[in-house]
Order: C-alpha cells, then structure tokens, then sequence
C-alpha cells in the first residue's frame, strides 16, 4: 500500500505551485489538480481492494520512520479506505462539475478546494488528536474560502458564518484535546484510550470537549443554521463537497474517538443525532428551496448515522460489520445522492435531469435498490430485535416525512419546475450521472451480499433499464417486448408456484400484459410508460415469488415505486402520486415492522407474533386503501395514464388482496395462530373495516363529476368486500374472496380499458361532457354493459355469483348485520354504475362528438378477450369455482359444495348454468314477442324530438347529469363529508406548522447561530451530567 | 322434480299464463278501488286488457336505437324472470316455475335486471325526464332495500335456510306459523319496504304519474309501452308471491294465493290513498331511519 503521506505532499506541492502553473493557463493548473484529486482516488481505491480482496491489513503509517507517540500515525484499514475513497470521489466529481465556474473565478478556489479535501482526508487518515485538529482546521479554513470562492455576496455572508461556528467548534476541541492530554500524556488515540487517566469526572469532561466540537461540526439540530445557510447560498459542488465529503470525513472522525466515548457521551450522540433527523426531517418538510432542503436532509441524514453508530454501541445492535452495513450503507447512500442531488438543483428540467434526479431522489429516500435501502433494513431489523420502539417509530416517523419533500422536490422537477435563480446553463450531468451509477452499483451489490440472488427478483430492474435503453423506439415495438419479458417471466416462475400464488399470477402477470398490450393505443414512443408498466407487472410477480421477509419487502418496495413513478407520469399526477407514495411507503413501513416482528407472508413461514401480524395487515390495508387511509387512492386512480388506472386497479390492487390471504393462510397454519383467529373480535373488526370501505367507497362513487374518479373510488369499494369476505375466514369466506378478486379483475378491467377508450376519443373525463356514444362506440359500451352487470351483481353474469356466495357466507357466519348493511353497499354501486354508463353512453349526445369513432383495437382487443372469460365462466361458474375451491381446500369443514351445476350452502343453492339458460330463454322470448309486433318503425334523429331549451352555456350548472343524484346527497350527503381527508390533511398541516416552528430558529443571523452553537453545547453538557 | 324437461317448460308457461291474467286483473281492481275511495267511478276492471292490446296495436312512431328496443326486452325479461325463479305454490309441480334455479338471493337480485336494463333503455331516448325518473328511483331503491334486506336476513335467520320453498314449508300448520305471527317486525320492516317498491304513494315521485309523466317509460309508446304494461302485471304478481312466501304462509293452492296477494296488495291502495307523497331525499331518510331500526331488531330478534 502506497503511503498516504506522498499523497499529502503532492496536494500541498501542488496547491503552492497553482500561482505559479496558473501563469501557463488556467487548463494547466486545472489538469493538475484534477490530477491530484485523482491520485487521492486511484490510491483510496487501492487501499480498498488490498484490504477487501488483496489479503492486506490495516496499516498504520508513522510519519518520519517513528511509533507512536513519538511520531503522528496515520491508519488506513477497510473504513478509512473506504471514507478516503468516498470523499475523493465526491470531491472530484464535484470539482469536475465546478470546471467552468473554477476556469472563471480567481485561482483561490482550485487552491483551497485541494486544501479542503487534503485536510478531510487527513481527519479520516490520522490517529493523533491533535494532528486531527490540525487537519479540522485546514479542511475548515480551505472551506471557508471554498464556500466564497466565486464572490458572491451570500456566499461570502454564509462563509462568514460557517467561520464563527467553524472557531467555536475549534476552541472546544482545543480544550478537549489539552485536558486529554493532561489527563492521559498522550495525543495518540489508541494510546490515550487505553490510558486509565480518562477514567472520572474530569476525563469524561475532557473528551465532552472533544466530542461537542466534533458533534458541533456534524451540524447538529438546533446549533446548524449556518450549515444550512452554507448549503443554501454555496455552489451546489461546494455544498455537495461539504454535505458528502466533510461529512464523511467527520463522521469518521466521531467513530474514530468512539473508544474514548462513555455511555453518557454515547447517549448524547444518540440522542443528539435522533433530534436532528427528526427534526431537520420536520424543518425540511416546509421548505421550498431545493438547495436549503437538501440541507436540511443532509444535516438529518448525518444525525441518523451518528445515531446509528452510538446507538449500536449502546444496546450492542450487531458490532462492526453492522455498523458498516447500516451507518456505512446510510453515510453512502446519503453521500452520494445528496451530492448528485446538489449537482441536479443547477440544471434545467429535462428527460435526463428527470431520470437522474429521480434516481437520486429516490435513493436518498432508501427505495431498493439502492443502499439506503438495505442499510434500512438492517438498522429497523437489529432494533426491532432490540424492542427499541420509540426510536424505531421516531426513526420511521421522520424518514416518512423526508420522502415526503424530496419526492416533492422531485415530482415538481419532473413536471419541468425549477428555481430559475439557480440553474447554470453550463451544468452538465456527467457527475450526478456517475453518481447515480455508483449508487445503483452499490445498492445491487449490497442487495446481492445481503443473501438476494434470486434473479427473478431483480427482473423488473433489469426491464425498467432495458426498456428505458430502447426507449426512444416506438411503443409498437416496446410493447411486444414487454409483454414477451413478462410471459417469460410467468414462464420461469410459475410452476415453482403453489396454487394461490398461480391464481394471483394469472391476476398480476396476466393483466399486467394486458395493459401492457392495451399501452398500444396510441402510436409514439410514449416516452416512460414502459419501462415503468413492465418493470411494475414484474415487481407484482417478484411479490409472488418473495420466500423471505426480506425479498418479500424488496418485492413491494419495488412494486411501490414503479406505481407511484407511473401515477407521476400522469398529466395532472403530481399531487396525487406524492400522496400515493407517502401512504404507500407509511405502509410499507408498517408492513417493514410486521415482517421483522416476524409476520411470515411466504410459504411455510413461521407466523410470529399478534402484533406482528397486526403491523402487516395494518400495511397491507394501506396498500387496499381501506377507509381512513384511503386518500391516496381516488386521486392516483384518476390522475395516472388512462391504461395504468386499468392496471392499478385491475391487477395491482390484488397485491395486497394477495398480501393479506397470504398472512392469514401463514396465521392459520400454526396452533398459536389458529387460537387468535379463533377469538374472533379482530376479524370481526377488519370485516367491519371492509365493510365500511365498501359502502363509503360506493358512496363518494356517486358523487363523483370524473368518470375516472367514479371508477377509483368503486374499486376501492370493491376491494372492500374482498376484504370482508377474507374476515369471514371459512372455507366458503375465502371461496368468496377470490371468487371476488377474480371478478373484480375482469370487470374492472374491461371498465378501465372501455373508460380509456371514451376518453381518448372524447377528450374529457367529465361525464356531462359526454353523452349518446353508444352509436359511435358500441363495442365500448358493449364492453361498459356487461362490465356494470357483472359489478352490480344482477344475473346472470359472474357477478351474481360473487353476491350469493358473500351473502352466503356471511350469514352463515352469523353476520347478519354486516350481510345487511353489505347489501346497502351493493344497492349504492347501482346509483354510479347506471349514471357511468347513461351520462357516457345514453342520453342526448354531445354535437362536438358527432365524429367520435370507436376505441383503438389496443383496447377493444383485450376486452373482447375479457368479455370472453367473463360469459364462459357466468355460464359455467365450475370453471372458475372450482380451481378457487380447491386452492381454499379444506378449511375447518366445507360449507359450500357442488352437486352437478349446482352449488349449495347450507342455507341455499345457486344453479348458474340453469338460471343463465332460463334468462336467456325468457330474454329470447321477450325480444322475438317485441320484433314481431314491431311495425313501421320511424327512427329519429337528436333533434327530431323536443329539447327543452336553448344550449347550456354552463353545462356544470344546467345539465341534467350535472350534480346527478344531488336528492341522495341531501339525504345521505353527511355520510360522505370527507373526514378522513380532513384528517390526514390535519395532520399533514401540523407537520408542517411544526417544521415551520422550527424554521424560525434559522434566523440567518450569525450571532444568533453561535448562541445556538454555545447553548447546545451547554445543554448538552448538562444533560451528560444527569445521564 | 320428476317431470321432463318438456313437461316444465310447459307447466312454466301455464303458470305465466295465470300470473299474467291474474296481475292484469289486480292493477285493473285496483285501480278502481282507487277510483271508488275518490269518489268517482273509475276505469273498467279489465281495462289493462284493452290498453296492452291497442298498444300493441299501434304502429311504432318512433325509435332511438337498439339499446331503446332492448329496454322493455329487458323490464319484461325481468318480470318474467323473476317469476320464474319462485316457487308460486307450496308443493305445485305446476307453479314451482325453474326455483331450482337458486334460492331468494337469486330473486332478490334478479329483480334488478329488469330495472337496469329498462332505465338503460330509457336513456337512449335522450328524454331527461327519464333519466331523472331513473335517477330518483334507484335513490329510493336503495333506501328500501335496506329494510327489505334485513327483514329477509332475519327470515333466513329464523328458518335457517334462504330455499324458498323450505321457508314455506316451515311456515305450514296454521296462522300462529306464519312469519307474520312469529316475527311481525320483519313483516313489518318489509312492508314498508314493499310500499317504496310498489311506487305508489306516498313513494310515488320516481314516476310523478300525476303531473309530467317522469321516469323510464317516457318516451315509450305502442307495442314497447305494451310490453312495459304487461310486465308492470307480472312482475307485480311475482312481488306478491314472493311477499306471501315469505312472510305470510305462502299458498298451497290458487285461491289461497289469489286471496292472499290481493290482501297484499290492497296494503299498498290503503296506504297510497291515505298519505301524500314524499320528496326523494325526504323517503330515503325515511326508510333508512325507523324502517331500518325495525329491520334490525327483526334480525336480533330471529338471531337470539
């Protein structure tokens, strides 16, 4: 291994020679210190090969030929290597992405950039505490003139700041280093922690000094408004060096001092880091600013890594490789993304500053499969296994919020909003695009070492990639591929299957392929649909195929990201898909905990504990959109492109149906598990739940001016009474609940490919601006008819069946009250259906659609595919009933059993082949007595009749089909305010007041700042003293 | 059970054919009670006879579309249907119609074929007054099925079974037998319901038949209007036999039934002639309010 100490003198060498160089042209002097950055590079690489590959151990370096303590040591083992690397690269990139600003400006800046990044990798090298010093106060003073290197005002006023809190923190690690020394006569680390002079009062005050300095200089909550100043006004390469770079290089100094550090101190660090991510998270949630949020997120994400590390010497999380794991993973995650995600906020939206950015946002969030993701994992897992709650929800709680306002940063770049104050016409994407590679190398090869090698799990990354390669090919080509990747998909994982994972994989694949084929509808390359479609109906076949908590939560992160990246796609999707996202990632988390606690969700898993359980069904009916937390959904359904709709609702609601059957099954399995469904009262509750999600959901479907909205919220009602007849939990329950997810996948298909149709055509989703299509596109509502019959349940279509065997079961079941108010609900669903289907297709038509012509053959297609299956198995429910009866098996006695065509429950039967062949015959009957008395037929024309006025100039005011079923709104109306909306608005409203609270404490003030600064050391110290 | 496929087909069209006549001649007496209670003299009791045939008689001035023509297809389909899945008379070969079909579920939503299928069909004309007619009655529908759903839960409850035929069965042996004697709330809940269901008074602002004609049948004239008149026959009689079923006794043969669903039926005069009619809104607070507490208290009444 090269010695670090020539690459210390090469940095100093040629920072001096600049001046001089610069007389040559600035090109010269640029070249040599991208040079140096890179030797830093190429040598910090090195190390880590060595280390990691080569056999090599952790070298200690003395300088001058001496052992400590006569001489300063500096050591390189596998964290410094990696810190060293890191940082080099962060600094390179940066200064690469600087290149035109550093030709400009005076040569200071090339030179202290050096300087500042010599210095950070002296801290991560050097074992001496007062070399440390040394090094602090290079890389602070280089930063000083780094952050004002390009003149501008507001730099310079930050630089000033960050000098004042920079001095503070000097003075007090001054302090702490001469009492150590005093105490230990040594400067040594290793030496002083092994010295009993620590030991007391006095020593655990010393190293406080020490510690505070260093804790200060990580940019604790509330002693960091001039970081967060710094991080607003600086150049975004400065400001991603000093976010990445100096934070790495700090952070490895805080774990270097570790073994001077007492259980006092390390509580301190803990808690101290705990308050900054929460609250930097809070601060951040109200900040528009794309460069003073990612300041906040940076000033958070480091109090979460330096929580991470005292927290596992604390309670022992899992010793070093899991600090490298976790707080490496984090530091990682967040060096690499926040610079990156720095570089991005100065350049103007485009396809690839989205993608990129959307990448790093998406990283930093910890979203697979990137780092932060893995490193996640591992942190809830050791804490859950610790029972450490509060943090465990406090943690949660905050990287929810941050989700939040980056994915909004985020969604508003990728609808081509952007700060126009900040943007540089000369930024290019080569460094945040390195970093998004690195990013994506390292998250893969940490889910790859993390026991992931499943490469069907990794299939819908791998799609989303190739698709997006061919992405400028048109859709006609995109499309066929997809759909071949997912067949092979299906063919590859299927057989391994058992039965109910078969079943759901015709829902997921198959429809997924569906829409897939439907995407067809419009010519063009359809830029991101997909990409995104494919890698989603892959994420929903991984979900199937997930046989550990792990791969099971790796699945549903990556089904929740492809979806909420496929409703940003929508036109209007912004809003919604960060609504969608938050609850599906709060869900997520929900379900994270369920499946650490030990919740199995995959064959043969153990079925851990109720709450447990409890967590992961809580998750799982986020994901369903159960009332209460259903918010997300109308807005997503509605707001996504027209085919995605169809496949969120069709195919990626059964995800969860699935989810949920699976941890029942996993519950039933074990006697433990059995005893607790037993007892009834929480499956009573989540049938109530279900059953109030149907009925709630009927209602507001009623209201609903959009058509889109109508479906939305319909299919959350629908996917209600899946959830009640689940609850029912008997054989003829879990009959019905497939039975009905089945169903519901057919017709709400049909009705979201028909609905897709109309509306490309027309061009509007308010059905009062629709009217009379049925002329014009009669497959449609063909397709639209049969869908809403088999909804409703009338027979002779499937749908009746669903509503026989759910009252059926549930009176059975004794829930009677539920088997009423379900009927309610089902009666509501008549009021949306005839209205969808009379405003769109019936009634007067519109003039403006005279020349409306019939849906696009991408989406009549797979509804006459549908409409198929669907009259095959109304007129032989054996062929559906039957497979679904033998996958529910035996549960706990049969209930319902076929005789011939006849199926029977204990309290009636249901002959559907019989009642098709009687309705059919009496229809045939009815129209051959109507064509025979027909005579002299006069057809007419729109105007042929009487029409009651002139043409409304305001349709929303006068139309008839405007405000509908307003007399049931007058009746039922205080039913359906929206609470839950309310609510969850509330609570987003307090969020952000708080975050606003704790903005004030930024007052841009210097003065102030150093209060800050000395208060929190002070508190800190007294708080210390009570520990 | 026995008789061939043949024979039932045959023996349905019988029982059609009665329930036909039958339901013409109730809405025709009826309607001149009616008259009587008004004190006028009122329309023959075999008017609905002469209306279906000069209907049926005229030439068909106007068409909107297919969906238009299959509108009455549908209404009279449903009515027919819904006939044909009950069992009119406990223990008839003749009139047990294809009830091995499925049990009351299947009647219960089979009613609703009709109904959607005419209102589609009323749409298609493009006339408002239809789509509001359709508009205010699916509304009311879905406020009165509530009591009628708890009270046929609580039959079911109480009989254990949703087979029609058994629930009749378990009704023989005498009036204290009756659902009527054994749990009149459920009848009761269901009466009312029976009321909304009927569209007469005071429900009856879904077809505002005494101002401007409101509701699906509209635009409809001649032969459709015909088979909208002779549907309006069955599938009253199907109701009543089902009410009967259902709650009081059922019938073992033709002159019990005839007796008892004219009973039935004449609830429905009384009450319409005695109140004035409700607005939407206001008839579905009302059945959504004591109605269903009485349908609730018949379900825990039947269930402990």
């Amino acid at each position: 291994m090269v010695n670090p100490l020539y690459l210390f003198a090469a940095s100093l060498g040629v920072a001096f020679l600049l001046p001089l160089v610069d007389k040559l042209g600035r090109k010269l002097s640029l070249a040599l210190a991208y040079l140096t950055l890179a030797a830093w590079l190429a040598a910090g690489l090195s190390y880590l090969w060595a280390l990691s590959f080569g056999g090599a151990q952790a070298t200690l370096f003395g300088t001058a030929g001496f052992e400590a303590p006569l001489a300063i040591m500096l050591r390189v083992g596998l964290a410094e290597a990696a810190g060293l690397s890191a940082l080099s690269l962060v600094g390179l990139l940066a200064a690469i992405s600087m290149r035109n600003k550093l030709r400009d400006s005076p040569i200071g800046g090339l030179m202290t950039l050096l300087m500042a990044l010599m210095g950070m990798s002296g801290i991560v090298l050097t074992r001496d505490l007062f070399n440390l010093f040394v090094f602090l106060e290079i890389s602070s003073i280089a930063s000083y003139g780094l952050i004002a290197y390009d003149d501008r005002k507001a730099a310079l006023r930050a630089g000033f700041k960050y000098m004042i809190a920079g001095g503070i923190a000097s003075a007090l690690y001054l302090i702490g280093v001469v009492y150590i020394y005093r105490f230990t006569g040594q400067l040594n680390l290793d030496l002083a922690a092994s010295s009993p002079g620590l030991a007391g009062a006095a020593g655990s005050a010393a190293v406080f000094f020490l510690l505070a300095a260093l804790l200060v200089e990580l940019k604790p909550f509330p002693a960091n408004g001039w970081a967060i100043d710094v991080y607003h006004a600086a150049d975004p390469g400065v400001a991603g060096i000093l976010s990445g770079a100096s934070a790495t290089a700090l952070m490895l100094a805080l774990w270097k001092i570790l073994p001077l550090l007492g259980p006092a101190h390390l509580s301190l660090v803990a808690g101290s880091g705990l308050l900054s991510f929460v609250a930097g998270n809070l601060a951040g949630a109200r900040q528009g600013n794309a460069r003073r949020m990612l300041g906040y997120s940076s000033v958070a994400q480091l109090g979460l890594v330096m929580a991470v590390i005292a927290l596992n010497e604390l309670y022992g999380l899992g010793g070093e490789g899991f600090v490298y794991l976790t707080a490496g993973g984090l530091l990682l995650n967040h060096l690499l993304a926040k610079t990156g995600l720095f570089l991005i906020t100065e350049k103007a939206p485009s396809g690839g500053t989205t993608a990129l950015g959307g990448l790093l946002a998406l990283a930093l969030v910890g979203l697979p499969p990137f780092p932060g993701f893995w490193a996640k994992w591992s942190l809830v897992q050791a804490l859950v296994a610790k029972g450490q709650w509060a943090i465990i929800a406090l943690i949660l709680a905050a990287s929810l919020v941050e989700a939040f306002y980056v994915l909004r940063w985020f969604g508003s770049l990728a609808k081509g909003k952007a700060d126009e104050s900040q943007l540089e016409p000369r930024a290019s994407l080569f460094a945040p695009a390195l970093l998004a590679l690195a990013l994506t190398g390292f998250g893969v090869l940490s889910g790859w070492n993390a026991g992931l090698r499943e490469p069907l799990l990794w299939a819908p990354f791998a799609l989303a990639v190739l698709l997006y390669i061919l992405d400028r090919l048109s859709v006609f080509v995109k499309a066929p591929l997809a759909i071949a990747a997912v067949a092979a998909f299906g063919y590859l994982a299927t057989p391994g299957l058992d039965g109910l994972r078969q079943f759901f994989a015709l829902m997921l694949l198959g429809g997924g392929a569906l829409f897939l084929l439907s995407a067809m509808r419009k010519a063009g390359p359809r830029r991101g649909l997909m990409p995104l479609l494919g890698a989603a109906t892959l994420s929903l076949g991984a979900v199937l195929l997930a046989d550990s908590a792990l791969s099971f939560f790796f699945a549903w992160e990556a089904m929740t990201l492809f979806s909420y990246l496929l409703v940003l796609r929508g036109k209007e999707g912004e809003k919604p898909a960060l609504s969608y996202l938050s609850f599906g990632l709060g869900g997520a988390f929900l379900l994270m905990l369920g499946l650490l606690g030990g919740a199995g969700l995959w064959p043969g898993a153990p079925a851990g504990p109720a709450w447990a359980l409890a967590l992961a069904a809580a998750g799982i009916l986020v994901k369903l959109g159960a009332l209460g937390v259903h918010v997300w959904l109308p807005g997503a359904y509605a707001e996504a492109d027209d085919e995605v709709s169809g496949f969120l609702s069709a195919s990626m609601s059964k995800a969860g149906i699935f989810a949920l059957i699976a941890l029942m099954a996993a519950l039933s399995l074990v006697p433990a598990g059995r005893e607790a469904l037993n007892q009834g009262w929480a499956l009573r509750g989540l049938g109530w739940l279900g059953l109030a999600t149907a009925l709630f959901g009927a209602l507001y479907a009623i209201y609903q001016e959009d058509i889109k909205k109508t479906l939305a919220w319909s299919s959350m009602g629908q996917l209600g009474y899946v959830v009640l007849a689940l609850a029912i939990n008997d054989q003829a329950g879990w009959t019905t609940a497939l039975y009905l997810a089945l169903n519901h996948f057919l017709y709400k298909g049909m009705l979201f490919l028909a609905i897709a149709g109309v509306v490309q055509r027309v061009g509007t989703r308010n059905m009062y601006e629709m009217g009379g299509l049925i002329k014009k596109m009669p497959f449609s509502f063909l397709s639209v008819l049969m869908a809403i019959i088999a909804l409703s349940g009338v027979p002779p279509l499937s749908g009746f069946g669903g509503k026989w065997l759910l009252y059926s079961s549930l009176i059975n079941k004794g829930w009677y009250l539920e088997a009423a108010v379900a009927f309610f609900a089902s009666a509501v669903a008549f009021l949306y259906l005839y209205r969808l289907i009379h405003s769109i297709f019936l009634g007067q038509p519109k003039p403006s659609q005279a020349l409306v012509k019939e849906a696009p053959l991408a989406l009549t297609l797979p509804q006459g595919f549908l409409m198929a299956i669907l009259l095959a198995v109304s007129a032989f429910p054996r062929l559906m009933l039957d497979p679904i009866m033998a996958i529910v098996g035996n549960r706990s006695g049969t209930i319902l059993a076929f005789e011939g065509g006849r199926l029977s429950s204990p309290l009636g039967y249901w002959n559907g082949t019989l009642s098709m062949v009687v309705t059919a015959a009496v229809f045939g009957l009815c129209f051959v007595w109507m064509m025979v008395n027909l005579h002299n037929t006069q057809s007419v024309k729109q105007f042929n009749i009487v029409y009651a006025a002139e043409r409304p100039h305001t349709p929303a005011t006068t139309h008839y089909a405007f405000a509908f079923f307003e007399p049931y709104r007058k009746a039922l109306g205080f039913l359906t305010r929206e609470r839950a909306e309310r609510f969850w608005e509330s609570a987003g409203g307090g969020v952000s007041a708080l975050g606003g609270a704790l903005r004030r404490l930024y007052t841009g003030n210097g003065q102030t700042y150093a209060l800050h600064i000395v208060l929190y050391v002070a508190i800190l110290y007294l708080i210390m003293g009570v520990l | 059970m026995d008789a061939t496929l043949l024979q039932r087909v045959g023996y349905a069209f019988v029982s059609l054919f009665v329930i036909t006549n039958y339901g013409l001649l109730l809405i025709g007496s009826m309607a001149r009670i009616s008259a009587k209670v008004q004190g006028r003299v009122g329309q023959p009791v075999y008017q609905p006879y002469i209306d279906i045939i000069k209907s049926s008689a005229k030439r068909n001035s106007i068409g909107h579309g297919v969906m238009f023509y299959l509108g009455p297809v549908f209404r009279l389909a449903g009515g027919v249907g819904t006939y044909m899945f009950i069992p009119a008379v406990f223990g008839s070969a003749l009139f047990m119609n294809f009830s091995d079909s499925g049990d009351l579920l299947l009647v219960m939503y089979f009613i609703f074929f009709g109904q959607l299928g005419m209102a589609l069909g009323a749409s298609e004309g493009g006339h408002p007054y239809s789509a509001i007619g359709v508009s205010r009655g699916l509304a009311q529908m879905t406020a009165f099925e509530v009591p009628f759903a708890l009270s046929v839960i609580a039959v079911a409850v109480q009989y254990g079974t949703l087979d029609i035929t058994a629930i009749v069965a378990a009704q023989q042996g005498g009036f204290m037998h009756w659902t009527l004697a054994t749990n009149p709330l459920a009848v009761v809940a269901a009466l009312i319901a029976f009321l909304g269901m009927s569209m007469h008074n005071p429900f009856s602002v879904v077809i505002a038949p005494q101002e401007i004609p409101i509701g699906p049948p509209t635009e409809y004239q001649s032969n459709l209007l015909g088979m909208l008149q002779t549907n309006r026959a069955i599938f009253n009689g199907a109701k009543l036999v089902l009410y009967m079923n259902l709650f009081f006794g059922g019938a073992t043969n033709i002159v019990v039934m005839v007796i008892k669903t004219f009973l039935i039926y004449f609830i429905n005069v009384f009450v319409g002639q005695a109140f004035p009619r409700l607005r939407v809104d206001q008839s579905i607070r009302f059945f959504l309010g004591v109605p269903t507490l009485i349908g609730i208290a018949s379900v825990l009444i039947a269930a402990f």
